[in-house]
């Protein structure tokens, strides 16, 4: 897709394993990886807000578009 | 899916299909064991030589137009027996075909039933593989309708038939021409089916989008 997730960039940075984050915003591990490994469709804005606040980021740090 | 909750019919009807395709397998050994037997059993060969007439729904005496324009506005005596005389044996075999083809048509529908309701039971309906196999259904009974259509129309062309031997004629049509032997109906069930294995592709897509949503 070209939608880029970049979620390990900004957990590498924040210094948050992936497990801690999904249990801080009530995501499941499976669901998280079908994020990080860009198998996911769609985002949930509640979900986006619950990643940018539990990382302090903003959308576009996670998210990057890369047209072909 | 929390959504399922009464599913014992079902389970119930999915052990019924395994005692009915079983009866369904006897059933077509007594069809094939019929193929072999007819070359030598004229009687029973005449049996099976059947042909598409809807003449059970008009009264008698009606104004019923037989194929050859002789009869043509004749007020038709129906009394009596419909008789077949002997037919080209082929007939015989085109319609023990039909009965393989229509057993074997129920048994597979018989197992990919088992297999769909057996999915239901796990709770994981809408998947690829129940959409391929309604699609497959569909395309089963279609193909089945039109053959056995075409089959009904070769045997009303081909066999020769009488009222107690009264008006013998090649085709007997009722009110129209030899398009009666076809029925529009059956094929409008089929693509009935065609479109809601479509829909439900739709909605396996559907559910894989939702899957896949974070």
């Amino acid at each position: 897709m070209a939608i880029i997730v970049n979620l390990d960039v900004m957990l590498a940075k924040r210094k948050m394993p992936l497990k801690e984050l999904s249990e801080r915003i009530g995501i499941t591990m499976a669901n998280l990886s079908i994020l990080k490994t860009g198998k996911a469709r769609a985002i949930r804005f509640s979900t986006l807000e619950a990643i940018c606040r539990e990382l302090e980021c903003t959308p576009g740090d996670i998210l990057e578009y890369r047209g072909e | 899916m929390e959504l399922l909750t009464k599913l014992r019919y079902l389970t119930i009807i999915r052990k019924m299909l395994y005692f009915f395709s079983f009866i369904l397998f006897i059933g077509m050994l007594y069809f094939i064991v019929m193929a072999f037997v007819m070359p030598f059993d004229r009687e029973i060969a005449d049996e099976f030589c059947m042909v598409p007439v809807s003449i059970y729904m008009y009264p008698s005496n009606a104004d019923v137009k037989i194929g050859a324009d002789e009869y043509f506005g004749e007020a038709i005596d129906t009394d009596g027996e419909l008789v077949i005389k002997d037919g080209p044996i082929f007939i015989s075999y085109l319609n023990v075909l039909i009965f393989i083809m229509a057993l074997s048509l129920i048994l597979f529908l018989c197992w990919v039933l088992i297999k769909i309701i057996r999915s239901i039971e796990a709770r994981n309906v809408f998947t690829i593989e129940n959409a391929r196999r309604l699609r497959q259904i569909a395309f089963s009974f279609l193909i089945f309708i039109v053959l056995f259509q075409l089959i009904n129309i070769i045997s009303a062309i081909f066999v020769e038939v009488s009222f107690d031997n009264r008006y013998p004629t090649q085709s007997l049509v009722i009110e129209g021409t030899l398009i009666n032997a076809f029925e529009f109906g059956d094929i409008l069930f089929a693509v009935l089916l065609l479109i809601v294995s479509e829909i439900f592709m739709i909605g396996v897509k559907m559910k894989e989008e939702q899957d896949l949503t974070i």
